[in-house]
Order: structure tokens, then sequence, then C-alpha cells
């Protein structure tokens, strides 16, 4: 028995036999040929690219077997641009021209290529050059003779050992067949990490060690929340890990089933659940807590990190990808929330006093220099478009009163009558606000007939209201979730939406808050939202719970004197929820 | 030769599988088939050039066709491009 530590990655418990994934190197010289060998290195070209492509129908025919269409058409794809003249023909050139073997040709005109892709502008065609490094690999090794084991040919049940993965390694991974993954290199971010989360498989990377401990076949046992693996595990250890498995397992499976039914009380009344993200690949990993919506979009991660602005297009490719990943479900956009406290490198932003109280949200797309309102204009030009495509909101963060709510309505409606002159498709969007000051909360009766729908920032509404900046160590208590200060501002603010008859929804961590759920519920809010991982436990409160009795917390929590007498109402309830 | 303007409608544009299924269906027409994308001619009846035209959700391209059934091929292929849906 041995024990190693890696990088706690995704969670999960696995045991199983290792599939050591590791190709044999391939000796390959740039050395120039004399013109006597070039016929031969022609011969095997062709060989190889046989060989290649018997493998890859071979492949595509199991994936569609196993796996259906959609994945299989990727190597078909492969399998196409294996036969293309365009593909072989710079090979060959090469390989005459340069005097260089088969295989230093394939590794340079493959390189080639790679780089044409790696040029383009379109991020998901640029991500296309992992596509023709596959398909390298996989000729150089059939050029060679070399037999290319595939991750796809994976013994069922297996832990996958490598030194490190790349996108088109795991692209071919059945995710079915594998119990979990343990990599030598690598950190939490790392592409085997994402996508060992995403596919929900235990994983630990960055373990040193690793290749020179395992060999192919031996018995692994690995713990993915705090990344210890255990090498040929003793019988007592094999036990412990077991059991863990078990309860990791059951409980999993019981926040899947959980996923499948609707958030409705046990007398009948529905709410929806929607989730927070960043980008597209949020959406998608959120697809398997069958989420009603995205009830956060944060459109300011298309800006972060990178010198310019995200032109209109880019936008609108990227608002598409989430509303068509949500199939028709609502996606709500809230447009660019910056300022002084979160800056992006496109926009000067001068010092100020107080950037909390300064030049952010909504502030800064309509407070410009010379009226200058291009930014939220173009990205209203992009949500108009992408509403072809799905069902999108839009919503601006940070109004604080009604002149800003008709500055963008106004905005709106000369972008959407652009787009109609110029004849460019686009659809419907409903228009939102973020209710975050206590100033939009006090007078939301007034806000609520000029939008279709609220949705709450408690982190926010609850900073502003208390005036307590949260990230301030000496003050962090006076930022107290259920003051009730906050919860009868929100209160009123889902009173005013009633009113009006628009839903008011809350995307702050409040809504994620399990304590929170009940009381919440019970003053009528319609749509809450959070990180997907929060999802199921909101759902089981939600599900187990009556309104008459979530209700009357509301009351009680309304009534506190305290947040802690607040919070311990909550408490006390979730908890006699939670028993049944 | 026949031309067709066309939109690009399916959010991930011409990718792999997408751009194997055009060009799988260009390929069963004896006619010469381009898509033009701004100041690019590509082939398409090469997956590989297909590909790294970079031609993605919002595009508008033509498509040309050029020989014996090259009304047929033109209809078809612009059908195609309507119909994607990935």
């Amino acid at each position: 028995m041995h024990r190693l530590n890696g990088i706690a990655a995704s969670p999960g418990v696995a045991i199983g036999r290792a599939f050591v994934y590791a190709l044999p190197p391939l000796e390959i010289s740039d050395a120039r040929l004399p013109a006597s060998a070039l016929d031969a290195q022609l011969e095997s070209l062709r060989l190889g690219l046989a060989r290649a492509a018997s493998g890859l129908s071979e492949l595509a025919e199991r994936v569609r077997v196993e796996r259906g269409a959609d994945l299989a058409g990727v190597f078909e794809g492969h399998l196409e641009i294996l036969g293309d003249e365009e593909f072989i023909a710079p090979i060959e050139a090469l390989i005459r021209g340069s005097h260089l073997s088969a295989l230093a040709a394939i590794r340079q005109a493959v390189e080639m290529q790679r780089q044409e892709f790696l040029a383009l502008e379109d991020d998901y065609l640029r991500a296309r050059a992992d596509d023709l490094a596959d398909i390298g690999r996989r000729l150089s090794y059939a050029t060679a003779g070399v037999n290319f084991s595939s991750l796809a040919d994976l013994p069922a049940g297996a832990l996958l050992v490598a030194r490190d993965l790349a996108p088109s390694d795991t692209a071919q991974l059945d995710p079915a067949r594998i119990a979990g993954f343990v990599v030598e290199c690598g950190g939490r971010t790392s592409h085997t990490a994402i996508m060992a989360r995403t596919l929900e498989l235990p994983a630990v990377v960055g373990c040193a060690g690793l290749l020179e401990t395992v060999r192919d076949g031996d018995w692994l046992a690995m713990e993915g929340r705090d990344g210890s693996v255990v090498v040929a595990p003793d019988e007592q250890t094999l036990t412990d890990f077991k059991v863990l498995r078990e309860a990791f397992l059951d409980e999993r499976a019981a926040m899947l089933e959980l996923a499948k039914l609707p958030a409705v009380t046990l007398d009948g009344q529905g709410v929806m659940l929607a989730v927070n993200i960043g980008t597209p690949a949020d959406a998608e990993a959120a697809l398997p807590w069958n989420p009603d919506g995205v009830g956060l979009y944060r459109s300011e991660f298309l800006f972060m990190d990178r010198p310019g602005l995200p032109d209109e297009d880019e936008q609108y490719k990227a608002y598409s990808r989430v509303a068509a990943l949500m199939q028709g479900k609502p996606v709500i956009l809230r447009t660019l929330d910056v300022g002084g406290d979160k800056p992006i490198a496109a926009v000067p932003f001068p010092p100020e006093e107080n950037p909390f109280l300064g030049w952010r949200g909504v502030r800064m797309c309509l407070y410009r220099e010379e009226g200058n309102q291009d930014i939220l204009r173009q990205q209203l030009r992009a949500a108009l478009r992408a509403a072809a495509n799905g069902d999108i909101w839009v919503m601006y963060p940070m109004i604080s009163n009604v002149e800003e709510v008709e500055a963008v309505l106004a905005l709106r409606d000369e972008v959407r009558a652009g787009l109609v002159a110029a004849g460019i498709r686009h659809g419907a969007i409903k228009t939102g606000i973020m209710i975050e000051t206590p100033g939009a909360a006090l007078l939301a009766d007034k806000l609520a007939g000029m939008v279709d729908f609220f949705s709450i920032g408690s982190n926010d509404l609850t900073q502003y209201t208390l005036a307590a900046d949260r990230g301030n160590e000496r003050i962090a208590r006076c930022y107290q979730t259920f003051h009730p200060a906050v919860w009868r501002l929100i209160a009123m603010v889902i009173e005013a939406g009633k009113q009006h008859g628009i839903p008011v929804g809350m995307c702050g961590e409040l809504a994620g808050i399990e304590e929170a759920a009940l009381p919440l519920l019970g003053l009528g809010l319609d749509e809450f939202s959070m990180s997907a991982q929060s999802l199921p436990r909101i759902k089981r409160l939600i599900r187990r719970c009556r309104m008459d009795e979530a209700r009357a917390l509301a009351h009680r929590v309304l009534d506190a004197r305290t947040a802690q007498e607040a919070l311990a109402l909550a408490s006390d309830a979730m908890h006699a929820v939670m028993q049944r | 030769m026949e031309c067709r303007h066309v939109e690009i409608v399916n959010p991930t544009g011409l990718h792999t599988r997408p751009g194997n299924l055009f060009v799988k269906h260009a390929k069963s027409f004896a006619s010469d088939i381009h898509i033009v994308k701004n100041d690019k001619r590509v082939n398409g009846k090469s997956l590989l050039t297909l590909m790294k035209a970079g031609i993605s959700l919002g595009d508008k391209i033509v498509i040309e066709a050029e020989g014996p059934d090259e009304a047929a091929a033109a209809d078809a292929m612009a059908h195609l491009i309507a119909t994607l849906t990935e």
C-alpha cells in the first residue's frame, strides 16, 4: 500500500484498476533525407493514412452505438479531414520538397494547420486546433506503425492515470465507463479539473510521483474532496473507501433525482429555480441540475481580462449559445456591471472617494463623456439579435431612480428601431431592473409600472441598506444578511411587483442560503437564482413546506428586532421542514 | 454559375460536425461548390478549408455552384445551411 497526495479537483470517491494512459514517444528526426529515400516515405504516409482512417471509422462506429450520433459526428469529421486533399498535399509537398521523413512532414504540416486555426476570431472555431492535433497524433502513430490506444478503448470502471490530459483526450472519454481521473500535472483550474467537474467525475490533479508509483492494472482508491490517492490499498483502507463512496453516491443520486422534479410546495405553489452564470461553459455545467433558466448572466465576464471591448458579434454569439443551451427557458442577461470597485481595462476609471457609491453599474454605461452610450447600445443590439435564438430578458444593475429606467428604455427602443430599419433578424426581449439600492426598493411601486420584471440583488442591497462594506473586516459584523431592515425592503419590492403583476426574482447570495428559502417563499418571491450546486438543497426545502407556514414565518422574520432573532426563526423552521 | 445568399443561423457555425455535413452533401453534386465570406472564397468540398474560413453565427455567406447540376446544388446547400440547428 502506498499513499499519495494531490490537489482535490472534483468531488467524489472512486475505487478501480488503473488505466495508465501514456503513449510511447515517437522518434522524429528533421534530418534531410537522400532523394532515393523519399518514395519509401510517401509510401509509408499512404499506409499511415489508410491505417488511421480505418481506426477512425471503427472508432466512429463504436462511438455512434455507445454514445450517440453527436460525438460520432466529430470523429467522422476527423475522417473527412484525413482524406482531404488540402490536408494531405502539404504533407507530401514537405516530403518531396524538403526531403523530410513522413513523420517530420506530418508534424510540420499539422502544426502549420493548427496555427491557422489559432488565428481565427471565433473562439469556438479556434478550439478546433485541438481536433487538428488529435488527427495529427493519430496519423503519426499509424504511420510509425505504433498501436494507437485511444482513450475510447478504456476498460469499464477504470481509474484513468496520466501525466496530463488534453481536451482532445477527454473529448473521447465516455464518462459512464470511467471511475475517475488521477493526473500528475495541473491545478484546480486545469483542463482536466474543469472537465472532471463538468462530467461530475471524481478527480485528483497535481499528484506528484504518480507515474513512478502506479502500474497499469494496479488497484487504486481516491477521494476527490481531499486529494488523497492510495495505490494497492489494504483491506481496511478499501472498506473505508467503499463506505465513503456509498455515502457520496447516495447523496449525489438523491440530488440528481431531485433535479428532475419541479420546485413546488406541498400545497402546489411553484417557483422558478434558476442559476447564476458568467460564461456559456457555466450554463453547460449547470444543465445536469435542470435549472428553470438563467437568473443572472453576468455579461461582464466577456469584458474582463482583455485590453479592449468585445464587439457586437462576439457578444451575440455568447448570448445565443447560452440561449440555445437553455432550450427556450428564460435567460436573464445583466448588462455590463463594472465600476471602480471592479474595473475593466477598456474603460478608464478615475480614482473615486467612494467607488461603491460612484460610477458603477448602469451609471457607468449611461453617464459618459459626450453622452457616449455605445457600450450599452452595442450590448442591446447583441441581446436583441440573440433573442431570435431563445428567450432573453435584459436587466440593468444599480438603478436608483425613474430617470435611469426611462433612459435605458429609450435606448432599447432606439436600438430596436435601428434593427428593424436595417432588416436585421432579432427577437423580443423582456426588460427588467435590479433592485439593489435602498432608493430603488423604496420606490419599487413606481418602478414596477415601467418594466417587465424585478431582480433583487441582495448583496448590494444589504451593504447599501446597512452602510456596511462586508470586505472591511472590522465592521463585517454590521453586514447582516438577516437584518430585518433588509427583509422589510425585500418585502416591499415583492409586494410592489405583485401589485403590478410583474415577477420578482432574487439573484444575490441570499437566494441560495437554505435558511432564507422559506421566508423568501413566504414573502412571495417568484424566482430564486443561485449557483448550480445550491439548487438541489433549496429545491428540497421548497418541496417539503406549505405556503401557509412559509407566509407565517415571513411575517415573524419581518417583525424580528435583530438579525440574530430573524435567523433563529428561519433556522428553526428550516430544521423542522428538513425532519419531514 | 448559380449563387445563393444565406446567413449562418446555428449557434456554433460551420465547425466539425455541421461542416462535415455540408461537405458530404456538397460532394454528392457534380458541380464545383464554393463558399464566399467577405473576401475569402473557399472550396465547399474541403472540410479543412471550410473550417479554416471561420464561418460562424451571423455571418452572411454566398454559396456558388458551377457545373451540370448547379441550380439543384445551390438550392440544396442553401437549404442545408438554413436548417442547421446545433
